[in-house]
């Protein structure tokens, strides 16, 4: 039968067939190449620019501006505070040297003024005084009765 | 039609293969020339002949180029079952796209030589009759034929060519014999 099956000729191929077909697949080699080393580039560029782009948006991230700034504290001056005694059975502290004005780290507690001592036990009551740029000898402790009365609102102007 | 010759050229070695994937003009150029009879054969006797078959058969041989460096050498699949399979893809999506036969597969089949002596005159008589009866074939029927009868392949390649059990094509395979003996009878008895 194998002769019989061999009268169904097939197509034959032409002469210059494998020429033409390594020609092309030659083309097509050096094309694929170039667009690979094309790619290559393409994705080296977006690379960079996806570390740009994330680097900038983590520095400039709503997280990072609404941390607390670095260190740089304006320190406010404080008054010291005396305390008085009212009924008299202290002396008046000596005055305090101001506190120093610029930027300092120090903490709060330090900031705070430094609780008053209880001189008496069962003593009246304190006033905390800021402290002016009077003499401290001038200042006096009020009297007892001056303590009862109801302080008069500042900034009023007496009825003609 | 009984056992199918296996195709008596040997395939191309290792270092052909290693030498193409290289990218070396005369190694591509042999491996073209080695195997470029085959693939004609396979997709003329399948879609029928015209120049649509140097257009595919330039495609399979690009394909195969392409995919060679994935290729195992080592591997069961030969050189020759590797590209028919690239064929039959490319002539099932061919079918698919056209929906009808390209050409009528018996058309152009003049083989006969001015001065042709009577032999020779059955022969082609009988070449167009095949042809005939393989496009009353469907084309499931005749691509398991062609594979076995024309390029050697056993039911386990035609399988795998196909990419479809075994038993599938020998159940074609089987099938198409027996409508191509009804078909074939006269001429077999003239012959």
């Amino acid at each position: 039968m194998t002769h019989r099956r061999d009268a169904w000729e097939p197509q034959e191929p032409a002469l210059d067939f494998a020429d033409r077909t390594v020609a092309a697949a030659l083309r097509e080699r050096g094309a694929r190449r170039r667009a690979s080393s094309r790619r290559w580039i393409v994705m080296g560029a977006m690379a960079a620019t996806l570390v740009a782009g994330a680097a900038w948006g983590f520095s400039s991230s709503p997280a990072r501006r609404s941390a607390p700034p670095p260190s740089v504290d304006v320190a406010v001056p404080v008054a010291p505070v005396h305390s008085v005694d009212l009924l008299g059975t202290r002396e008046p502290p000596a005055p305090t040297a101001p506190a120093p004005v610029g930027p300092s780290s120090a903490t709060p507690s330090h900031r705070r003024a430094p609780e008053p001592e209880r001189s008496v036990p069962g003593a009246a009551r304190k006033v905390m005084v800021p402290q002016c740029e009077c003499a401290p000898e001038a200042i006096s402790p009020p009297s007892p009765s001056e303590l009862h009365e109801t302080p008069t609102p500042p900034f009023t102007r007496e009825q003609p | 039609m009984g056992t199918a010759a296996r195709p008596a050229s040997s395939e191309l070695d290792a270092a052909a293969i290693e030498a193409c994937r290289a990218g070396d003009p005369a190694a591509l150029r042999a491996f073209v020339v080695r195997y470029q009879r085959m693939v004609f054969a396979y997709l003329s006797r399948t879609l029928g002949r015209g120049p649509h078959v140097e257009d595919l058969a330039q495609e399979v041989f690009l394909r195969a180029l392409r995919a060679l460096p994935r290729f195992d050498t080592r591997g069961a699949a030969r050189v020759s079952t590797w590209l028919l399979t690239i064929a039959t893809r490319l002539v099932i999506s061919e079918r698919r796209r056209r929906r009808v036969p390209v050409q009528p597969l018996d058309a152009d089949l003049a083989v006969g030589t001015p001065g042709t002596p009577e032999t020779e005159r059955r022969r082609v008589e009988l070449g167009h009759a095949i042809s005939r009866a393989a496009g009353e074939l469907s084309d499931d029927h005749r691509d398991v034929f062609v594979l076995a009868e024309f390029h050697g392949l056993d039911l386990k390649e035609i399988g795998h060519v196909l990419s479809i059990p075994e038993a599938t094509a020998k159940t074609r395979l089987f099938r198409a014999r027996e409508r191509l003996r009804v078909l074939l009878r006269d001429t077999w008895e003239d012959t």
